[in-house]
């Protein structure tokens, strides 16, 4: 079975809302904020979320997504939860640029931010560093509100993929943290709908 | 139909220009004025969200550099630069492709900004000396990499070195490279070696 580690609301919700989308038995190990040295000791992982899967030991949330979806549990395919080079390579090219954009675009600044309001002395809290990470987030955010205004149900149309779940829980992350001013209107009501499907619901009580 | 990138080095273009020069394709390149990209009409007209680098392959469009690394493999492959998914190493490939941006590059861009761009009495505020702390912290995971392996996903290079390779570079433009492991440094010098790189960073 497949193992996860595993912080409430931390990236490893990616993993568990994919496993809970494929109905996929998997088993949870909570650890503790900060990371202490037992866990990095493990190897081969570096931070939240890792999974262990057999002899497979492995981490960063999107990979994770890429290795279950395109290889671990071929019903992935089935389901449409992931897109491949063929027969469409621009609609892989489309469905790679989301499945990046949810964590090295919107997520990266999205952290700092967080991060800033969650460590820093309240002095800094509107500093260079932290306006301009709130600065990049809008910058991205819009282009995901660009890629809704056809009015399609899910990023890369109505299918419901693994770009959703990456950039659907970028959106989650800045909501939670009272960020919510940050997100347009088209992806406060995208997040809305990702937010009512059963398995996310499931996942958050994880 | 030749592939435009818009964006130079030291930017992320370098990881596009790179993986286009190891693997052959013929493509050109696009200097953008950052500052100015908004009032760059062949710019917009290709990336109307002004994100750097970009590159138009054909009908495609795409603006985040891991992202182009793995749609140029599958588009241009077979390449032993792209681990196919039923490899022993395919797990380690996408993880360090992922992690050279998600956990070692992205954190450096607020330290790029607040360097060169912030007013003096910013340029090492809260934020930007926590992430390069961070970058520093996680690249121990590449180190521990090359415990077994000479590259990122196993016995030859790939993609996932051309993804932290690419974070480890900007670590040594920032100045922080003596903050790396001994094994990381050796490690960039090899990959700054390559004949693709040499010809990518002159771009």
């Amino acid at each position: 079975m497949i193992r996860i580690f595993h912080i409430p609301d931390f990236r490893s919700l990616r993993v568990i809302w994919l496993l809970e989308e494929l109905g996929e038995p998997y088993e949870v190990e909570r650890v503790e904020y900060p990371l202490d040295e037992a866990f990095r000791a493990r190897g081969g992982i570096g931070s939240i979320p890792g999974i262990v899967d057999g002899d497979i030991v492995m981490g960063e949330s999107i990979a994770i997504l890429q290795y279950l979806t395109g290889r671990r549990l071929q019903r992935s395919l089935e389901l449409g939860l992931t897109v491949g080079p063929n027969p469409d390579p621009a609609a892989y090219a489309e469905h790679l640029q989301f499945l990046h954009l949810g964590e090295a675009s919107l997520m990266t600044p999205a952290a700092m931010l967080a991060a800033t309001r969650r460590m820093a002395p309240e002095a800094e809290w509107g500093n260079y560093t932290a306006m301009r990470c709130q600065r990049t987030f809008v910058n991205r955010v819009a282009v995901v509100e660009k890629q809704l205004a056809d009015g399609r149900a899910h990023l890369t149309g109505e299918a419901f993929t693994i770009a959703d779940i990456s950039v659907g829980y970028a959106l989650h992350y800045v909501r939670r943290r009272e960020l919510d001013a940050l997100i347009p209107p088209l992806a406060s009501a995208y997040l809305d709908r990702l937010s009512a499907r059963p398995a996310f619901q499931r996942a958050l009580q994880a | 139909m030749t592939i435009t990138v818009f964006g130079k080095p030291p930017t992320r273009a370098l990881r596009v220009i790179w993986m286009l020069e190891e693997l052959g394709l013929a493509y050109e390149t696009r200097s953008v004025d950052f500052r100015n990209a908004r009032r760059d009409e062949e710019f917009m007209a290709a990336n109307p969200a002004a994100l750097i680098p970009a590159m138009v392959d054909g009908d495609v469009t795409m603006s985040e550099s891991t992202a182009i690394l793995e749609y140029l493999g599958a588009r241009y492959g077979p390449t032993p630069l792209a681990v196919k998914p039923d490899a022993p190493n395919y797990p380690k490939y996408l993880q360090f492709l992922h992690f050279g941006e998600a956990s070692l590059c992205g954190p450096l861009n607020v330290v790029v900004a607040s360097r060169f761009m912030a007013p003096d009495d910013q340029k090492a505020n809260w934020g930007a000396t926590a992430a390069a702390e961070m970058c520093i912290r996680r690249s121990v995971l590449a180190r521990t990499q090359l415990e077994q392996a000479p590259y990122m996903a196993g016995e030859e290079f790939t993609a996932a070195d051309i993804s932290v390779g690419y974070g480890l570079h900007v670590l040594g433009f920032l100045g922080l490279g003596e903050r790396l492991d001994p094994a990381l440094r050796d490690y960039l010098a090899k990959l700054q070696e390559r004949p693709a790189f040499q010809r990518a960073s002159a771009v």
